[in-house]
């Protein structure tokens, strides 16, 4: 399935806090785009726009599917179908970690067999190394295994766009890379639209098509990774100066 | 003049919002899977945590009353007339009004922080991008659970308190037995109890309702946020409800009588 969404003029206020002021971004199917910025600067919040968590102040987001034909027609995220994983991963405390992957396809508008979704859990859990842990809940695991049981959970339905809130914060420099590789298996495998946010700079420049620098309420610089380096714009450079540790910047 | 007004805004302003949010509970849970199970599950936990605290409350009412209520009705030479005052004062108000309150100081404070914990971890959001109903879910469950329980638990109460007002006024004062039992079967009619049904459901499905409420909104309390807006959402949960306890109990008692 061809779709793109578009995001026009997005802002959202808390109160007098402006946090996004005209957001603007494309992002088309099959391919993986990176929030990167400060602290703060509302990645979290764009993100949480897109998903339909918050309403924006103003601007629009527009899904619009692109038939065989070429004709396009308006659509949502719901029917486009997609998953969020949070930054705090957000699992339920008295679920199992089986349990906790296969809430969606329980609960959720996903008719499968009771086998179907076991064999469908069980074999994700072991991909992502978690079989041993397949009984125990959030709380008597670890940051890095909660991390990969949301990321397990975020795929488990298949989903064409996939929003990721810092996917990687926690995890030990070997289980990052497994997550990344995964994100990329996946998008190749499925075919989905990922959009993350990420302050692993560089690294998360490997899987990614192209990189969106939110600053001061706007997307300052939206393009292909190799090319952000290029930019004079003083904001950037120090921000991914801090952002990396060279022995240049040492 | 003008802060009455707004007090007043306020508060039928968030009764619509409780209102509105029992009324989608009730019905965006029969959107959920497994509804049945759930339910059962529910009324499991509001049960089991309750019943033993209902029981020992229930008991006790019942002796008090005995005591006092003997002590009362032999002033009078009216003695005789314990399992009267008993039965009808337990099964009218006391029964479904303690238990109401039971319930919400065990349960209801728990419903209400889970739910706001909930909130808090973003586990609430998670379930609406699963394209599962949150309130459904969440609330549903309980809420139903609330219209099954309350009654239950209310005859627990009622019945032990019989037995609470037995053991007082006829095995400690000497009162004769049959004649307490005898007082009890021939003034205790079908719309005492009905009264004290129809008591009961109200309860359960408002209190429930505030409670999951709170919990359920804790993130929009702009004073207090994080672990102290759960604590807060669980304080206004006890109160309200309790508060509403007592007022619809004045009312419905004034629509029946």
């Amino acid at each position: 399935m061809n779709f793109k969404i578009n995001i026009h003029g997005l802002s959202k206020h808390f109160g007098q806090n402006v946090v996004l002021d005209g957001v603007d971004l494309q992002i088309n199917s099959e391919t993986i785009t990176a929030i990167i910025g400060k602290s703060g600067t509302g990645k979290s919040v764009l993100m949480k726009l897109i998903a339909g968590i918050i309403k924006q102040t103003s601007g629009t987001i527009e899904c619009v599917q692109i038939l065989e034909n070429g004709e396009i027609k308006p659509t949502s995220l719901d029917e486009i179908g997609f998953s969020y994983m949070f930054q705090n991963n957000a699992l339920f405390d008295s679920l199992t970690a089986f349990e906790n992957v296969a809430l969606p396809l329980v609960e959720g508008n996903h008719p499968l067999s009771k086998s179907k979704v076991k064999e469908k859990v069980d074999h994700l859990l072991e991909q992502l190394d978690l079989t041993s842990s397949r009984n125990r809940y959030p709380g008597e695991l670890s940051g890095g295994m909660n991390k990969r049981i949301a990321f397990a959970r975020a795929l488990v339905t298949e989903p064409k766009v996939v929003l990721f809130d810092e996917p990687t914060t926690g995890l030990d420099p070997e289980r990052k890379f497994t997550v990344f590789d995964m994100i990329k298996k996946y998008r190749n495998q499925f075919g989905f639209s990922a959009l993350l946010v990420s302050h692993d700079i560089p690294d998360v420049y490997e899987i990614v098509d192209s990189i969106a620098w939110l600053n001061e309420g706007k997307i300052q610089f939206f393009g292909k990774p190799e090319k952000i380096d290029l930019i004079s714009e003083i904001s950037i450079k120090k921000y991914l100066k801090t952002g990396r540790i060279s022995p240049n910047n040492l | 003049m003008n802060s009455l007004l707004t007090i007043i805004a306020n508060f039928v302003r968030e009764l619509g919002a409780i209102l509105l949010f029992i009324a989608q509970s009730l019905i965006a849970f029969w959107t959920c899977k497994n509804c049945l199970n759930k339910i059962i599950q529910s009324t499991l936990e509001i049960g089991c945590r309750c019943v033993f605290i209902v029981l020992i409350i229930g008991l006790f009412t019942g002796m008090v009353m005995g005591l006092q209520m003997y002590y009362t009705l032999i002033k009078f030479g009216a003695d005789a007339a314990l399992g009267t005052a008993v039965s009808l004062s337990l099964i009218r108000e006391l029964g479904p009004v303690l238990t109401a309150l039971m319930i919400v100081g065990q349960s209801g404070s728990a419903l209400s922080s889970e739910i706001g914990i909930q909130r808090n971890d973003e586990q609430v959001d998670a379930l609406e991008t699963m394209g599962i109903n949150s309130i459904g879910f969440l609330s549903g469950p309980r809420l139903y659970a609330g219209l099954i329980s309350f009654p239950i638990l209310t005859a627990f109460f009622d019945l032990i308190g019989l037995y609470g007002g037995y053991f007082s006024g006829c095995v400690i004062m000497g009162l004769d037995g049959d004649i307490y039992w005898k007082k009890i079967f021939d003034s205790v009619h079908f719309v005492d109890v009905y009264g004290g049904f129809i008591k009961s459901l109200c309860f359960g499905v408002f209190t429930i309702g505030i409670c999951t409420y709170e919990g359920y909104h804790c993130h929009l309390n702009s004073s207090y946020k994080g672990i102290r807006g759960v604590t807060q959402a669980a304080t206004k949960a006890v109160v309200k409800s309790s508060v509403f306890v007592l007022v619809f109990d004045y009312l419905i008692t004034s629509f029946l009588l």
